[in-house]
């Protein structure tokens, strides 16, 4: 096996990764970045439903009632995401556990947050979209909820110049959609980042005293970590980093699986990790419009409708949006059914054309996120291969019945004829029972003040192992009721400052919005 | 289905083969890894090989049946139904051989011989009370080619004709992506930078 040093190993290039790559290869570090998925970026993407092209970078994990989707890519989520970029409210920061402790631990706020979020939102340039751009279909949703008396914002959005041909989640052929291919990733390469993909780590083991006696204690330098990797472009060679500080930003599924394969090397793991996975609990439900309202279009404008009521969030911690799914991924998750034919034929044949023909302008679908506590969990089988779980299934099925009641009610109070909404599971057969189907898992390696109660501490640092991080989704310990990219990326680059602070390193932190030459620096 | 080389067959190791192929492939849809194509199903008459005449003739009306409405040209499913990059391809000789015979059995007539209320009362048979292979690999097929024909997957541009879906690499004209009247449908906001918690 081959050998190979660095200062500071990145695993994955996501939201978590990117933004310790950038700020530690700012501050002078050696920085190596390995990304288990394929190259992608501007040039490749489609604009497709070709699954064998959604699969080489989308990957699912399912169970019987939770189905978690995430990209694996250079880029992470951010290549396909649909740059939906909001903050947690405050309500997301205050949720505690059935025992009645706050789940976030002390001091990781929103205000604690929001420095970074702003630093964060220049990077993406996130800006709330205009009403002339917001689609059909969320200007209908945002004239439903009016005329109920209820609010509706404009959303917001990491987006430039978009030309709303709606395939975002299929990667923008146009360059508009600000993704971490235009940002934090040629500027982390710019200030000496090596960012390698086909590149997976395998282990992470911490190295024994003797190997790093020698270096000077609070030296980042100083190789803590060995990681075991596999690197695609070199054959599939074997490949061992040493590296003082390891962060790992492989998501809510990777970093997870990756510790608990590192379990045997990590002396000190908390027994924590792979638990407490949130979801954002989100229900949907579809109606037929009434002729009192005007078309909507599942196809046209950005892929998100650009609406987002919090209408129902202080009382019931749910958001509500309007969805324009695209064909595939809605046949994948759902069948949808005129309420009044039979179950077993109306998802297919002519009844399935009838409803479909409409589908693009008369039928509106609505979705909600919501504070779901954090009751998935992760385990590695004896393959090794990921094993998903879900407790709290009464609880989660009580509230999956409530949210879909209010977004019933929102459809028939204003004249829709509410459809069937069927999961499907794994064999596109229904899924009876609670389902959730998520893009926005946080917390299998969550934050805690103490090792019993989560995997790494209030700085991202894993409990026991120092210089060995956790900086994306994993460490966030709720559901958010709002897309979660925004908080990983503002608490990884909270987590990159304390490692700065840590190691008394001190960067430029510059914040350059990707593709122009503005440049600042927060103080 | 009792015949004892029968695929579809809970005992046939070829069978128990072909669930978990389906279930990895339909999985694959919902954007997850699939399961490598390994078992070659043979227990059928021979000419439902794939790509057979036979098995694309019936094929061909099985797409017509569970999506009524498409004209010949638009009838790619079966392209995917046959493809190996999916689970159906290793069972579409058996699909089509099932069909054949189910028509026959009801109809003494070929599947695609018969008309469109015969024809689904046959695939709705077998979903309804077909064994749990049966319909699994039943479902998959209607899912499979429900996901091509109202996705365009053969072809990034093409979208679909019956939902109006364009495919990719076409704009809107971007007055209609939003309605230019934008105060009738603004809602109450409250916030002015749309972060209102
Ligand atoms: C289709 C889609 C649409 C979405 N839309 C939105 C949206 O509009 N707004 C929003 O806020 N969020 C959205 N999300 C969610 C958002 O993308 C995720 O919350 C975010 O990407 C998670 O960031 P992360 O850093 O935790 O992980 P990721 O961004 O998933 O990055 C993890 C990376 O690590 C790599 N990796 C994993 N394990 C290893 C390993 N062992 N070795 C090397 N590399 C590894 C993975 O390949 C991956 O590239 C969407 C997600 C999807 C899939
Ligand atoms: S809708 Fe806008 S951001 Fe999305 S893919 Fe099209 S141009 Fe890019």
């Amino acid at each position: 096996m081959k050998l190979r040093q660095t200062d500071v190993l990145v695993i994955g290039s996501g939201f978590g990764a990117a933004a310790p790559a950038l700020r530690l290869a700012e501050a002078g570090l050696k920085v190596t970045v390995l990304e288990k998925g394929p190259n992608v970026g501007p040039g490749l993407y489609r604009q497709t439903q070709d699954p064998k092209y959604l699969m080489k970078y989308l990957k699912g994990l399912g169970s019987d009632h939770l189905d978690l989707v995430y990209a694996e890519a250079v880029g992470g989520g951010s290549g396909f995401y649909e740059m939906v970029s909001l903050r947690a409210p405050r309500v997301a920061f205050a949720q505690r556990d059935g025992n009645g402790s706050p789940l976030w631990p002390d001091g990781v706020t929103r205000e604690a947050l929001d420095p970074y979020y702003d630093r964060a939102e220049a990077m993406l340039r996130v800006e709330q979209i205009r009403a002339e751009d917001v689609p059909r279909s969320g200007q209908v949703f945002a004239l439903m909820m009016a005329r109920l008396g209820y609010s509706c914002d404009r959303a917001r959005y990491a987006v430039r110049n978009c030309l709303g041909s709606g395939f975002c989640v299929t990667g923008c052929i146009y360059g508009a959609k600000q993704s971490l291919h235009v940002n934090y990733l040629p500027q982390a390469a710019a200030a000496g980042a090596r960012i390698t993909p086909d590149a997976e780590a395998l282990s992470v083991r911490a190295l024994p005293a003797s190997a790093t006696r020698s270096v000077r204690r609070g030296d980042p330098r100083a190789p803590r970590y060995a990681v075991r990797c596999r690197i695609g472009g070199e054959g599939g060679a074997l490949v061992e980093y040493h590296a003082g500080i390891v962060v790992l930003g492989g998501g809510t599924v990777g970093s997870a699986r990756l510790l608990l394969a590192s379990r045997p090397g990590l002396r000190h793991l908390s027994d924590q990790v792979g638990q407490h996975i949130a979801f954002n609990g989100s229900v949907k439900a579809a109606g037929i419009l009434p002729d009192d309202l005007p078309d909507g279009d599942m196809y046209s404008g950005r892929s998100h409708p650009g609406m987002i009521s919090y209408e129902f969030l202080e009382s019931h911690g749910i958001t509500i949006s309007a969805a324009k799914p695209l064909p595939v991924p809605m046949i994948a998750t759902a069948r949808l059914r005129l309420p009044d034919v039979p179950a077993a034929t109306g998802w297919w044949g002519a009844d399935n054309v009838a409803l479909m023909e409409q589908l693009r302008h008369r039928v509106i679908v609505l979705f909600t996120m919501g504070l779901t506590p954090p009751v998935g969990s992760l385990t590695l089988d004896s393959m090794g291969a990921p094993q998903l779980a879900v407790t709290s299934l009464p609880a989660l099925s009580r509230y999956e019945r409530g949210t879909e009641a209010i977004l019933r009610s929102i459809l028939t109070r204003n004249g829709c004829r509410p459809l069937a909404v069927d999961a499907v599971d794994r064999t596109g057969a229904p899924q009876p029972g609670t389902a959730f189907s998520t893009t926005h898992q946080t917390g299998s390696c969550r934050m805690s003040d103490s090792p019993g109660t989560g995997v790494v501490d209030p700085h991202g640092e894993v409990h026991g192992h120092p210089g060995l991080f956790v900086s994306d989704g994993a460490a966030i310990p709720s559901s958010l009721a709002v897309n979660t990219s925004l908080t990983i990326l503002a608490n990884a680059e909270r987590i990159a400052d304390g490692i700065l602070a840590r190691y008394g390193l001190s960067g430029a932190t510059n914040v350059v919005p990707g593709r122009t030459a503005v440049r600042a620096t927060i103080p | 289905m009792n015949c004892p080389n029968d695929p579809f067959d809970a005992r046939h190791p070829n069978r128990r083969q072909a669930i978990r192929l389906l279930a990895g492939g339909i999985a694959a849809l919902a954007a997850s890894a699939c399961t490598p194509a390994t078992i070659i199903l043979k227990s059928y008459p021979e000419q439902y090989g794939r790509g057979t005449a036979a098995t694309r003739r019936t094929l061909h009306a099985f797409t017509a049946t569970v999506i009524p409405g498409l004209t010949p040209d638009e009838i790619l499913a079966v392209d995917a139904l046959e493809d190996p990059f999916y689970p159906t391809a290793k069972y579409c000789a058996f699909l089509a051989s099932d069909l054949d015979r189910r028509a026959g059995r009801r109809h003494d007539r070929l599947f695609f011989e018969l008309d469109l209320p015969k024809r689904t009362a046959i695939i709705t048979k077998a979903l309804d009370e077909g064994d749990a292979t049966t319909r699994k690999l039943y479902t998959g097929a209607v899912f499979l080619t429900q996901a091509a024909v109202y996705g365009g997957i053969h072809d990034d541009s093409a979208g679909c004709r019956l939902t109006g879906f364009p495919g990719g690499n076409h704009l809107a004209d971007p007055a209609l992506v939003s309605y230019p009247d934008t105060s009738r449908f603004a809602a109450r906001a409250l916030s002015r930078d749309g972060n209102p918690a």
